[in-house]
């Protein structure tokens, strides 16, 4: 791909992203009574801020990490016990939790620069891991996260003299609309800038990249910190919106369903994520009625896509062509003699 | 390109909305957020049951108000609070349920949940915290009630039940385990509380996460204290089994209370006829029952389900019978806040013959519904006592005595 | 006190000749395919819930093993055929790999849900009593598992250093270029290596499910322990998961003993965190 192939997929992917914002700033006119839809409408807003931020470290930056619902959880957490502890607005808390994960991120990001692959993977679960019993300790109970209980009140958000409540999810709505997409904004900024173009080329060859100067240390570094960052900010929103945080959160259900999200919707393909989290959520609520057999399905359909469709839901809209795997296909290969050359010699 | 794409997007967005209607028909809806997947699943089939029991009998004699009964489920999974929240609008906002039975629940966000709404929720949470939430705005919450109270006075009851029983105890030492969870740590921490009074000096008291499956360190340090009783509150079948299986490889004469575990569905057929002796606390319905209609219960569900029922079922099998009253009492299934009204200021009958009540707090707490207190003798589940309004002062029930445990040396 | 620190290393090699039994198949499978498989731990419910369905019909555990062996031989092979290969062109197959287990894991255990229900399922004990050596007491539970571990991993070990098709194994391993190029059929040691690591899962299950019992979603504590201890030991070292069995094994009941339960996932993590910084690669592993 040329110069200008890259300009017009900039483009494009800025295009899809109005579009699909715009499309779902229109939703409200007619389900705004429809409690329950508008209720999962929400929701996927958030879990795709979520899932976005996941593809950018695991899709764009190809680092393997398992840590994004350890960051939620962080960012949740800092933001409400700022927000109680200092009688801050919950928006400013959001900002916080947003910090506070970032930091957490680059954090973790430090060790598992000098790790491989399922080592990352690890690693950064291993954060997912502790911190249920880290929150749920003394050390824990202190900071205030309640301990096994969580906690049970989150300070309501307010606008001007509008506070928010569950009984009104339309002003949620335009509210998380903006937040997710200021989110997928930097998103798309971050893939689309140099810093990007240096997260794909570590990914597509770390020894290329560093051979043209890209530093790897800072650029991984720079990665683990927005995506975290990010995750982190709608961890605080997420508590608010449900009005309570517990450690639960951290169990499995989250964890895959937020996998099947970026596998549907194409990992490392913007704005995949997004499309990702509405499609896993409304195929979720419609398997509803059917019990286990829902989760059964849903394996089924990760399998199947997993191998007939790479390039998830954002691939079936805009297909890459046979031309762009074979490519990549070809490119691997090289790659992989090259590396071995290197080896002999 | 990117119009052909729009078009795409608008197909698939058409197709997914498309899932997905509501139906009307002449009954009476009431709505089942209940787990049927994941690890809480075990718990949901006991409270499908129960439900399912009371709404067959009524609809067999005719219904409610003349109209059948129909259930709806909702699959609450592992009761993250935007699933219940879910739940909530899907059953009550989009399919317009005119009761909510939940079973367990949630640790308070059932009450934000479903206290958005006025239809009558009736949960069986057993949570101190689920109260705190209910206080903190009742008038919002009017329509939130919980079957059982909160969990600590189950520890201090225990506390003074082990005290009582006619057992020459070797020491006053008392090593309790449980989970980190709010219902285990809350159990500990009421026990802390009765040993006091009861006599108690606690030796030991370790926290363990669920899904602990190798005990050595602590049957160490068991071995080396040699403790009155060991108190173990963990609500999980395999963590309950190991532990026993482990402290028999070497046991100490020492009294084992598995607490709520014993009735857990799936602990007896697991313990195959091993177990003797072990004790337990719950609201089942004690063995013998008290009353005929008691007896009956326990001999229809098993007919149809094969299993014994859980210590929940009877629990959400009372609550659609409480809430059938009130709506029978009312005229009216919609007039929620008159049938909410009359479930929060009158007294009801259980088929144990037993006269509940909810309190202020909208929770039955165990002096109201007492719990029965068990022990396996011969590889079944028999009450020795019984509580009553004094905690202290647990009384002996029908003719089962305490039995000295099969490990004692 | 010496008694009291005998027992806590007798629970501590009881630990680690579980957690080595559980371990050797994922060490296999990464080290040969490099892929990391998520279903590994439904693998070990496989076993068991096909131990509980054979042992259901009264034959006896024999039986158990005629009926089991192939069947998860054949469920790792096909797993490998469908899910794996025809990922592995690719340029992300790694991550794929890890997405299309992920998924077959989400099958497989809500398969076994549907099918049994819930509730957690026992087998009776294939080893009960023990022996007293003065205080100390040791059951004969964990001291067939003991043995059984050690005669598996070094059997297994054995095999792949003195056999042509454990050298096929181990060459394609260090090189799979390099072992297509001399004319080993790396399609059938992949197929092989998925196949024998399942059977080893499932084994795993069927050994320990009269001690732990099998419910739907019990693999994911195994998938999670039998990932810390491959990755101490270094990913693929099949030598080095049983040493790095044996030592979490032995934190574990240290932890267990001096500082308590809920601390011993942190303690796991902290001594694979500090060997990690000090060695990437693992205790044994080898950049592949």
């Amino acid at each position: 791909m040329g110069h200008g192939g890259n300009l017009m997929k900039i483009k494009k992917d800025l295009g899809v992203l109005l579009a699909v914002y715009g499309l779902l700033a229109l939703l409200p006119i007619f389900f705004h009574n429809n409690m329950s839809l508008m209720n999962i409408l929400i929701i996927s807003l958030i879990w795709a801020v979520v899932a976005g931020s996941w593809d950018l470290i695991m899709g764009f930056a190809g680092i393997f990490t398992f840590g994004q619902i350890a960051f939620l959880v962080i960012g949740g957490y800092s933001s409400v016990i700022f927000c109680k502890l200092f009688g801050i607005s919950p928006w400013f808390g959001f900002l916080i939790g947003g910090i506070v994960a970032g930091g957490a991120g680059i954090l973790v990001g430090l060790p598992c620069l000098k790790l491989k692959g399922a080592y990352v993977a690890l690693v950064t679960f291993a954060v997912h891991m502790i911190l249920e019993p880290f929150l749920k300790s003394d050390i824990g109970r202190a900071i205030g996260t309640g301990g096994a209980q969580g906690i049970l009140t989150v300070p309501p958000l307010k606008i001007g003299s509008y506070v928010y409540n569950a009984m009104e999810p339309t002003p949620w709505f335009y509210t998380l609309l903006i937040i997710s997409f200021i989110a997928f904004f930097i998103i798309y900024k971050v893939v689309h800038s140099m810093w990007g173009y240096s997260f794909i080329a570590l990914r597509d060859s770390e020894l290329f990249a560093q051979s043209v100067g890209v530093n790897a240390f800072k650029y991984k570094l720079i990665v683990f910190g927005i995506s975290a960052a990010l995750t982190g900010m709608i961890g605080g929103v997420y508590a608010n919106y449900v009005g309570m945080l517990s450690t639960r959160i951290l169990g499995l259900d989250l964890f895959l369903i937020l996998m099947v999200m970026l596998v549907l919707g194409g990992m490392g393909r913007f704005p995949g994520a997004l499309l990702g989290a509405f499609i896993t959520m409304f195929i979720s609520e419609s398997l509803r009625y059917f019990d286990t057999y829902r989760l059964i399905i849903f394996g089924l359909l990760v399998m199947v896509l997993v191998i007939k469709m790479p390039q998830g839901i954002i691939g079936l809209i805009f297909p890459l062509g046979k031309a762009g795997i074979i490519e990549r296909t070809i490119l691997h290969f090289r790659e992989k003699k090259a590396k071995k050359a290197e080896m002999i010699t | 390109m990117l119009k052909k794409a729009l078009v795409r997007i608008t197909v698939i967005a058409a197709l997914l909305c498309l899932s997905g209607t509501g139906w009307t028909a002449d009954t009476i809806k009431i709505g089942l957020p209940v787990a049927v997947t994941g690890p809480y699943a075990g718990e949901g089939i006991g409270t499908i049951r129960g439900i399912e029991m009371a709404v067959n009998e009524i609809n067999a004699a005719g219904g409610l108000l003349g109209k059948q009964i129909e259930m709806i489920k909702y699959d609450t999974q592992d009761f993250a609070p935007e699933r219940v929240m879910a739940a909530a609008d899907d059953l009550v906002g989009k399919k317009k349920v005119h009761a909510l039975h939940c079973g367990w629940a949630g640790w308070g966000q059932d009450v934000k949940a479903y206290g958005k709404y006025n239809v009558p929720t009736f949960v069986v949470n057993t949570s101190g915290s689920c109260i705190e939430v209910y206080k903190s705005n009742p008038k919002q919450y009017s329509n939130w009630f919980q079957m059982t109270g909160s969990e600590r006075p189950f520890g201090i009851e225990t506390a003074y039940l082990m005290a009582k029983l006619p057992h020459n105890y070797s020491s006053n030492k008392v090593c309790i385990i449980s989970t980190d969870d709010s219902w285990g740590m809350e159990i500990a921490g009421g026990i802390v509380d009765g040993a006091k009074g009861a006599g108690w000096e606690i030796a030991m008291k370790e926290v363990v996460p669920y899904g602990t499956r190798e005990w050595g360190p602590i049957l160490t340090k068991i071995r080396s204290i040699k403790p009155a009783w060991i108190h173990v509150e963990i609500v999980s079948t395999p963590d309950l089994v190991t532990f026993y299986n482990q402290f028999m490889e070497n046991p100490t004469n020492s009294l084992i209370n598995f607490g709520y575990g014993l009735t857990l569905a799936d602990f007896l057929p697991n313990m195959e006829g091993k177990g003797d002796g072990l004790l337990g606390e719950t609201l089942v319905i004690p063995n013998p029952p008290p009353t005929k209609e008691a007896g009956d219960w326990i001999e229809r569900f098993k007919k149809t389900y094969t299993d014994s029922p859980a210590a929940i079922t009877l629990s959400v099998y009372t609550g659609v019978y409480m809430w059938a009253e009130a709506v029978k009492s009312v005229g009216k299934v919609d007039d929620y806040d008159a049938i909410n009204k009359y479930l929060a200021s009158n007294k009801f009958k259980t088929i144990e013959d037993r006269v509940v009540w909810f309190n202020e707090d909208h929770s039955i707490p165990t002096e109201i519904w007492p719990a029965n207190h068990i022990q396996i003798q011969n590889g079944k589940l028999e009450t020795i006592y019984l509580s009553g309004k004094d905690k202290k002062n647990p009384l002996p029930y029908a003719d089962k005595t305490f039995e000295k445990p099969v490990w004692f040396k | 006190m010496l008694i009291e620190l005998i027992d806590v290393l007798i629970s501590g090699i009881t630990n680690g000749s579980v957690y080595a039994l559980m371990a050797i198949g994922m060490a296999l499978v990464y080290g040969v395919t490099k892929v990391f498989n998520f279903a590994y731990g439904s693998f070990y419910s496989m076993g068991g819930y096909l131990a509980f369905t054979v042992f259901g019909l009264k034959f006896g555990y024999f039986p158990v093993l005629i009926i089991a062996v192939p069947l998860l031989f054949l469920a790792g092979f096909a797993t490998e055929v469908i899910l794996i290969k025809p990922l592995r062109h690719r340029a992300d197959w790694e991550m794929a790999a890890v997405m299309v287990t992920l998924g077959l894991a989400m099958f497989l255990d809500n398969t076994f849900q549907a099918i049994y229900g819930p509730f957690t399922k026992s087998l009776p004990a294939l080893f009960t009593g023990g022996m007293e050596l003065g205080p100390i007491w040791i059951g004969n539970q964990n001291m067939a598992m003991f043995v059984i571990s050690i005669v598996v991993l070094t059997s297994f070990m054995l095999f792949l250093s003195k056999t042509r098709l454990g050298m096929a194994v181990e060459a394609v391993a260090q090189d799979m270029d390099g072992a297509q190029i001399v004319g080993i059929p790396i399609n059938v040691v992949f197929g092989v290596t998925f196949a024998v690591s399942a059977l080893l899962a499932g084994l795993g299950g069927i050994l320990l499910a009269p001690k732990y019992f099998v419910s739907p979603f019990g693999g994911w504590d195994i998938l999670v322990k039998a990932w810390v201890i491959t990755a101490l030991g270094g990913m693929g070292s099949i030598r080095g998961s049983l040493y790095a069995a044996f030592i979490l094994g032995i934190i574990e009941a240290m932890v267990g003993y001096w500082i308590g339960f809920t601390w011993i996932l942190f303690a796991w993590f902290a001594v694979l965190l500090t060997t990690l910084i000090i060695r990437p690669q693992g205790l044994f592993g080898t950049w592949g």
